[in-house]
This record gives C-alpha cells, sequence and structure tokens, in this order.
C-alpha cells in the first residue's frame, strides 16, 4: 500500500468515526503457534506447525496459482500482525475502531475435540495478543457449530469481557448444520444472556455445497460463492423462527456483499405466501426481518458498468442494515473510499451511520 | 345492490363452498362455522380463481419461551381457503390473507332468507 493513498484516504475520513467490522488477525504460523500452545494435547501437536506440516495442519484452498504475481493474498507489508493493523488500517486507512477475528477454519475440521479445543485457543489469543494491547479494538470470539453445547460454555468463559462484542461463525463450511438448526439455540441463549452478537461470516473457498465446488475457476467460484454461503445462513436463521425464538439478538452477514439482498428479500417474500403453513411462526414478512433485525457488511462491494446503479442498490436496501468493513488484509479488500464514494450522496446521517453508527448498535460499542 | 338467492341454505354444510355467476362475475360462496360468507373469484395476488380452492385446515406455532421450541398446532379445520395457483392461504371466516395484511378476499353479503342463501352484489 502506498504511503501516499493511505493519507488521502485517511484525510477522507477525519470528519467521522469508522468502525471497520471485518479486519482478520491472519492465521499465519507465529498465530497458529501461539494458539497450539495454549491447546491440550494431544491436539496441540495437531495445530502446531512447528510439529506437523502445513497440509496436514488444514485443507487449503489452494490460493497462490489464481493469484499469479503477487507476493501473497495479503494487501498487508508482512509486518508483524498487531503493527500492520495499527499502522495500515488504523493510521493508513482511518479506521477508528477494528473489530478482529480469526479465521481459524476450526469447522473444516473433521476432528469435533480438536475443533472445540482449537476454537478455545483462538479465542485466547486473540484476547491476549491482541485486545489486550488496544482499548480501541473489539473482537469476535469464533465459535464452531460442531458441538453447539461446548460452544456455549466457550460464549459463557468470554462473555465478560469487555472487548469482546460477538461471535465469529465461519460458515458454509462441511462440518456445520445450517445457521438456523434447533441445535445451534443454545449457542444463540448463550449469545443472547452474554449480550454478544451472532456474525457469520462467509466461507468463500470451502463449502458445503457442491454445485459451487464443480465451478471452473476461482473467477466463477468467487463470484458465486461469497454471497452464496450468508444467503444460506439468513434463510435458515429466518425459516427456522431464529429472531423471533431470541427476541433481543440481532444477526450480522460478514463478506458477502450486499447486491443480491434486493433479490433476496423478494424471493423469500414470494415464498412466504406460497409455503407459510411450513413457518407459521413468523410474525412478519422475511423483507421486514431482514431490514429490522439484520446487518449486512459491505464488502466486497460489488462494481456496475454503471456506478450510479450501486447507488440504486442501496436505496432498496437502506442505509440501516449495512456495515462497513474492509476484510483488512486480505486481497480483496475494500479501501474506506470505495464504499463512501456511494455513501457521500446519502445524507451526513446516513453516512455516518454506515461508517459507525450501526456498528455500534449491531454489537453494542461502548464508545 | 341487487340480491341473488344462490340455492338453498342447507344446501351447504360446513366446510362446503361453489362458485356461481352473478351478474357476469364469478362468486364464490361459502358455509364455515355455521356462517354464510361470499368472496369474489379473485385472487389479490395474481388474478387466480382463489374460490375454486380446497378448504382445509393449517399450522399455528406456539413459541415455549423456557425451551425456545415451536409447537406446531393443526388449526382452523375447513376454514382455510388455498389459492389453486400458489396456494396463498386465506381465512374464510374473516377474508383475512393469513401471511400479510396487505390483502384480503373480496367480500359480499351473504345472508340467509326464507331458507335460501341470498348473495347481494
Ligand atoms: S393467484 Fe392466488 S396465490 Fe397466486
Amino acid at each position: 500500500m502506498a504511503t501516499e493513498t493511505t493519507n488521502e484516504t485517511q484525510a477522507e475520513f477525519a470528519d467521522v468515526e469508522v468502525v471497520d467490522c471485518d479486519v482478520h488477525v491472519s492465521y499465519a504460523e507465529n498465530v497458529q503457534r501461539q494458539v497450539a500452545q495454549r491447546m491440550d494435547e494431544p491436539w496441540a501437536g495437531y495445530a502446531d506447525p512447528e510439529e506437523t506440516p502445513a497440509r496436514y495442519r488444514k485443507p487449503s484452498p489452494g490460493l497462490p496459482k489464481p493469484l499469479g504475481g503477487r507476493k501473497s493474498f495479503h494487501v498487508g507489508r508482512g509486518l508483524p500482525h498487531r503493527q500492520m493493523v495499527q499502522e495500515d488500517l488504523v493510521e493508513g486507512l482511518g479506521v477508528d475502531y477494528p473489530i478482529l477475528n480469526v479465521i481459524g477454519l476450526v469447522d473444516t475440521l473433521f476432528k469435533t475435540d480438536r475443533a472445540i479445543e482449537e476454537m478455545r485457543g483462538i479465542n485466547d489469543v486473540l484476547v491476549e495478543e491482541f485486545l489486550d494491547h488496544d482499548d480501541d479494538y473489539r473482537g469476535l470470539m469464533t465459535l464452531s457449530l460442531q458441538d453447539p453445547v461446548r460452544t456455549a460454555e466457550e460464549i459463557d468463559r468470554l462473555g465478560d469481557e469487555d472487548q469482546i462484542v460477538g461471535g465469529f461463525v465461519y460458515y458454509g463450511t462441511n462440518y456445520q448444520k445450517p445457521a438456523g438448526d434447533p441445535s445451534h439455540d443454545v449457542i444463540f441463549q448463550a449469545l443472547e444472556d452474554n449480550d454478544l452478537t451472532p456474525a457469520f461470516h462467509t466461507s468463500n473457498y470451502i463449502q458445503k455445497a457442491t454445485h459451487l465446488r464443480d465451478l471452473e475457476n476461482l473467477f466463477a467460484w468467487h463470484s458465486l460463492a461469497l454471497g452464496w454461503a450468508v444467503q444460506e445462513a439468513t434463510v435458515s436463521l429466518i425459516s427456522q423462527g431464529v429472531p423471533e425464538k431470541f427476541p433481543d439478538l440481532d444477526f450480522v452477514m460478514m463478506e458477502g456483499g450486499v447486491g443480491w439482498l434486493p433479490f433476496l428479500m423478494g424471493r423469500m417474500n414470494r415464498e412466504y405466501g406460497q409455503w407459510r403453513q411450513e413457518v407459521p411462526y413468523l410474525e412478519k414478512s422475511p423483507e421486514q426481518y431482514i431490514r429490522d433485525r439484520f446487518y449486512f457488511s459491505t464488502q466486497p462491494v460489488e462494481e456496475f458498468d454503471d456506478p450510479t446503479h450501486m447507488k440504486q442498490v442501496l436505496d432498496i436496501i437502506g442505509t440501516e442494515s449495512l456495515l462497513f468493513a474492509t476484510d483488512y488484509p486480505h486481497y480483496d479488500f475494500d479501501d474506506p473510499s470505495a464504499i463512501d464514494r456511494f455513501l457521500r450522496q446519502f445524507s451526513g446521517d446516513d453516512r455516518r451511520q454506515v461508517l459507525s453508527g450501526n456498528a455500534k448498535e449491531a454489537f453494542g460499542l461502548s464508545v | 345492490m341487487s340480491d341473488h338467492v344462490v340455492c338453498g341454505a342447507d344446501e351447504l354444510d360446513d366446510g362446503d363452498h361453489l362458485v356461481v355467476e352473478l351478474e357476469g362475475r364469478e362468486i364464490g360462496v361459502f358455509r364455515v362455522e355455521g356462517e354464510y360468507l361470499a368472496y369474489t373469484n379473485w385472487c389479490a395476488h395474481q388474478g387466480g380463481p382463489v374460490c375454486e380452492g380446497s378448504l382445509a385446515g393449517t399450522t399455528e406455532a406456539t413459541l415455549d419461551p423456557e425451551t425456545r421450541d415451536y409447537d406446531l398446532d393443526w388449526v382452523k379445520e375447513d376454514r382455510v381457503l388455498r389459492c389453486p395457483w400458489h396456494a396463498w392461504e386465506f381465512d374464510a371466516l374473516t377474508g383475512d390473507c393469513l401471511h400479510s395484511d396487505q390483502y384480503r378476499l373480496v367480500e359480499h353479503e351473504a345472508r340467509v332468507e326464507d331458507g335460501d342463501l341470498v348473495v347481494s352484489l
């Protein structure tokens, strides 16, 4: 990232607070090592990069080839991670409050005991190595859906950490049931009890949907995969009546973009008319649940040939449902100005809501 | 307002309905829980012949606030009209659409006079 660009970007946001809802702690070897050190055996050995070669540690999406000559799929400059977030994101892009999560891929692991153990290690690293070092950082604790009861216990364990503001599900992987499955109610209950907000983050490479898995190349796959996982989560949660069961919870969908939202609202409304008998617990239209109880992070923002069309899409969705996110440091991140060029066409209040106000409401941030 | 004798009131049992043509308009007449009702045979969704649908029951949910489980019950037997086109449900006793208060059946006055079922248009 060139310093000039970042300084310009920062100046654009000098007048407004920016909360970035999707900042990844890279699951780099040094972080994996820290996690493994907090895990019990036998699982620590599976996760530790010094003991187990990379190809055995996690299923790999195999990214480097499609990215051609790029050095890395990170946009960061290879600094130690805390320094990277501070210099690139906070000082460079003008983000005031990064909300950190760790894509540790726990629900890609077929050994449930290891997934649970690694989830705990990841959460300890998030708190001890990141959140404890900066009062302005917030974090989403990692949640596994593979053993909901033990995940609920994990939520209770960390529930009173002030800087933990929600739970992070890397969603759409092979070992998960649909988001709204009743077996997950214990997780939603624990989140509600601890004033935490569930966030479902798309899993863009490791997915259970075979129709995506069979696509020919990354262009095809990535065109659909990001939106697909969070659409599935949204539909599943509404179809199981989770918003009615847990009236104090809001739901955040991350890294799916937003252009498909008008479609999904209209599509679910239509299906509701035809199949209401299956979902008699719904008290209002699916569109209304989405508008009242769901938030969607903006990245990766869609790019139309005629850029004015994005403003029209945002008009339909309504700025009150949107959360600003960069996805830093991943290669498909959004610079804050990518969404701000559309937000500046709304009122100053609406712009502020998307850049920080909605996130404060969604995650109950006390900043 | 013109009155039309549709049939003898006792020709309809609870849960029965039929579609007749009155003044060139198709009208569905219903007997539900002892009441007589009449609606235009036109669905507010896409204009389907709603009154030609079947009358059955439907599901209703009760949330147990302790367990957060839904109990589903089958209710309103012989009272819920399903449009034959896309299965929208209407309460034939009230005319309400079950999934949205933006829509309802177009209702006409129906009454029993001297043993006849009379509909006013
Ligand atoms: S026309 Fe009646 S349900 Fe579509």
